[in-house]
């Protein structure tokens, strides 16, 4: 009798215990918010999330400035790195948003705005003039990207810029090389490069398994005038990215790329490309801090255009927008977290986001606000006239993989066939894109007068066939 | 008449506390106690997210909007020849890693059994990587595959076996191979382990019939210690085959289904289809990749069943 209540009390314990369990840390967090309320207890708690790691040093500075100063807002100022997206959804249907979000992509936007977890900004915008002045908002508006159905849902204070070919100057001093203008002649400077280097150093390095296609594969063909989606038309077409997948496969059976690429993640390839291993690495603006501080590069290094099919530009290279702010539609105190929103995007703050290097001003105003030579590194990245903001392409789910994961597969060498691949990926995507707007889930995008050079100027039509 | 006997033989109804009283004096009381944090947990991490998938199946599901499509998901599988492939690697992955584990972890299980200077420090080193998070240990390995500079690499030029670097984890033909050797050294431990508590419930009197009987080393394990593991060796490749045909954890790691899908395994591709990849992070299909999972689990029940019912025998001892 005795065992027996013993082992009822242990599994009372135990089942109570795992219970108990998951609200430990809530009755903890209570506690501490208890605590918090008692110490600010007139102030309003804004809470902000961020996926932004790299700027965490300026930021808290910013944030705990804020909070010293404010007397009516503290602000919560939180990095969620992992799996940003998924947690602010997960968030919502927990009824547990934060006030503030740092801006997501442009699939995440258009959904979270259908689903009215976030809120449109405009009414904000409109009533604060400094605001409008220091980030010029109505010349950012991008439907798909920013804006859902000509509503701002954040506003762009900075941009990371298109790639870049970062080259390691010391290399191509002693081979007397310059940066390559086409894609043949880059073929062929890796190729020479490698032989220099008698397995010392090599031609280029792609990371595989870190999103290759898109470093500056896909830059380069945009530059070229070659885009996934027909603007003109209204349909996808990969048809013109078969020259950048055999260039690109050529350097592999040359052996010129970096051993080991096709499985390289970024930070590896980064730091081969640090310590001299390799002449060439294609990225954008980031590579300025990460070369600088992350993995201080050991060589002088130069940065380069990417190159073009002929060696003339065709088409804008696509630049990103960054460094907004969306505002969560459950929200107790809207006009608290544009407060927030405004303090994060008002001239003092950027400026020293900016001259510190963590991304490019996005408007004319900041532009010319900023010490261009505190930037550091990030310069050598700025100024290029032929960036520009591409109209977002009807967002679709395809069968089978999705147009990076199988062009990169084509460049491959032991990879499907180039031609396959784009007959199927052509298939793939415009039959997803007619089930999606017959389905009602997106419109089909025309820009009839559509310019490669200039694609936000154009007149974007959004179809319901 | 016969309600009269009735009357007479029927016992009245135990009370409600009578009753508590025989549960707790019987037994049934406490053992629901004891199994009520398993049935909890059971039921909330995997019978509720099960049935939950079904809610989904009908529609193309993006964690927020929701579209009825019939049974497009079901038929968009028979065409999905990345699923099918992924099926394919499945089979050559759990066939290749049972092939090594089940023999390997036996093996050390009857050598480091019987206490000998040194076998429990192995015993302990074999089980260090079921601790720790695959996440982890694939992370060293994919260091130590490493094309340019890599241990393994570094090694096999050092004996002359390899003239170039080999890149283990970026080439199609030895990416799987790659990854079946991360699988056999994280698990061939954790059987070792149970295998070992198997070989100490065999009585040491058996062993000295046998001896006197003039048996040698190998008709010992063939005739003894191999018909009196079974049970034990019975659910040892039990959950080697099921978490054989789990595995994607360290995949995922090591080469997040690649080169070119190689290494794609039905659940890293259904993680890629319903959580995203790093390419696609916003096109989410939790619909199709719910019906995958219906699919799979089908598939991997096809296998274990079977092996369910031929291995009754197995218990006969």
């Amino acid at each position: 009798m005795k065992k027996r209540f013993a082992a009822l009390l242990l599994a009372s314990v135990v089942a109570v215990s795992s219970m108990a369990g998951c609200s430990l840390g809530q009755s903890n967090s209570s506690s501490a918010q208890a605590s918090q309320k008692k110490t600010s207890s007139v102030k309003t708690k804004v809470v902000v999330w961020t996926q932004n790691r790299h700027d965490s040093k300026y930021m808290n500075q910013v944030v705990s400035d804020f909070n010293k100063s404010n007397s009516d807002v503290q602000i919560e100022y939180d990095i969620q790195t992992e799996d940003y997206n998924n947690l602010i959804s997960m968030a919502a249907a927990s009824k547990q948003m934060p006030d503030v979000m740092s801006e997501v992509d442009r699939d995440h936007t258009t959904q979270f705005a259908n689903s009215k977890i976030i809120q449109p900004l405009d009414s904000f915008i409109q009533s604060d003039a400094e605001f409008q002045k220091v980030n010029e908002p109505s010349k950012h508006v991008y439907e798909g990207l920013n804006a859902v159905n000509e509503k701002i849902y954040w506003v762009p204070c900075g941009k990371r810029s298109g790639s870049r070919i970062i080259y390691n100057k010391e290399i191509f001093s002693k081979l007397n090389l310059q940066p390559a203008k086409t894609l043949d002649e880059l073929v062929k400077d890796c190729k020479e490069i490698t032989k220099a280097g008698n397995k010392k150093y090599y031609g280029i390095v792609i990371p595989g398994a870190s999103g290759p296609f898109e470093r500056w594969i896909e830059h380069s063909a945009e530059m070229s005038g070659v885009t996934p989606y027909d603007y003109k038309n209204g349909k996808y077409d990969f048809s013109g990215y078969k020259p950048f997948l055999k260039a690109v496969r050529q350097m592999f059976s040359d052996g010129s790329v970096f051993p080991g690429s096709a499985s390289l993640k970024i930070d590896p390839s980064r730091v081969q490309f640090a310590e001299g291993k390799v002449a060439m690495e294609g990225n954008a603006s980031q590579e300025a801090t990460v070369f600088t501080e992350q993995f201080p590069a050991k060589m002088e290094w130069g940065v380069a255009q990417l190159p073009t099919l002929d060696g003339t530009i065709k088409g804008a290279e696509s630049c990103s927008p960054n460094n907004g702010w969306m505002m969560s539609a459950s929200t107790k105190d809207a006009q608290k977290a544009w407060k927030v929103i405004s303090y994060f995007g008002s001239e003092k703050i950027l400026k020293g986001y900016l001259e510190g290097g963590y991304t490019m001003p996005m408007s004319s105003y900041m532009e010319k606000a900023i010490d261009k030579s505190k930037t550091g590194r990030m310069a050598d990245f700025s100024g290029a006239e032929y960036e520009s903001v591409y109209p977002v392409a009807p967002s679709v789910t395809p069968e089978g993989q999705t147009y990076e994961d199988a062009l990169w597969n084509a460049c491959l060498p032991n990879g499907p066939d180039i031609d396959k691949t784009i007959s199927q990926l052509n298939t793939n995507y415009n039959k997803a894109l007619n089930e999606a707007i017959s389905m009602g889930k997106v419109k089909r995008v025309v820009v009839s007068n559509y310019d490669p050079l200039h694609p936000d100027e154009g007149k974007v039509q959004y179809l319901d066939k | 008449m016969s309600k009269n006997v009735v009357r007479k033989t029927a016992r009245p109804e135990p009370s409600f506390a009578q009753r508590v009283k025989q549960g707790w004096s019987g037994g049934s009381i406490p053992m629901w106690f004891m199994l009520l944090p398993t049935i909890f947990f059971i039921v909330v991490i995997s019978i509720y997210p099960f049935v939950w998938i079904f809610h989904y199946v009908f529609y193309d599901y993006n964690g927020f909007t929701a579209y009825f499509i019939g049974w497009k998901n079901f038929t968009r599988a028979f065409s999905d020849s990345i699923y099918w492939y992924s099926v394919l690697h499945t089979f050559e992955y759990a066939v290749m890693k049972l092939l090594f584990v089940l023999p390997l972890s036996l093996v050390t299980a009857v050598i480091l059994q019987k206490k000998r200077f040194g076998s429990s420090v192995f015993q302990v080193i074999y089980f260090l990587p079921t601790v720790i998070s695959s996440a982890v240990y694939s992370l060293i390995w994919y260091f130590i595959f490493a094309s340019y500079n890599g241990v393994l690499n570094g090694y096999l030029e050092t004996l002359g076996w390899i003239s170039q670097p080999v890149d283990w984890l970026g080439s199609m033909k030895t990416a799987m191979t790659s990854v079946v050797i991360v699988a056999v050294w994280g698990a061939f431990g954790n059987y070792m382990i149970l295998l070992i508590s198997g070989l100490a419930g065999i009585p040491e009197d058996v062993y000295e019939s046998a001896k006197i009987d003039g048996a040698n080393g190998v008709q010992t394990f063939f005739h003894i210690t191999l018909p009196m593991l079974g049970p034990v060796l019975k659910v040892v490749i039990l959950l080697a085959i099921t978490t054989a045909f789990k595995d994607y954890q360290s995949i995922l790691v090591l080469t997040n289904g690649g080169p070119n899908n190689r290494t794609h395994v039905m659940f890293s591709y259904i993680y890629q289809i319903v959580f995203g990849s790093s390419a696609s992070t916003g096109n989410l299909q939790i619909g199709y990749g719910a019906v995958l999972s219906i699919y799979s689990a089908v598939i991997v029940a096809i296998v274990t069943i079977p092996y369910l019912r031929a291995s009754k025998k197995m218990d006969e001892v």
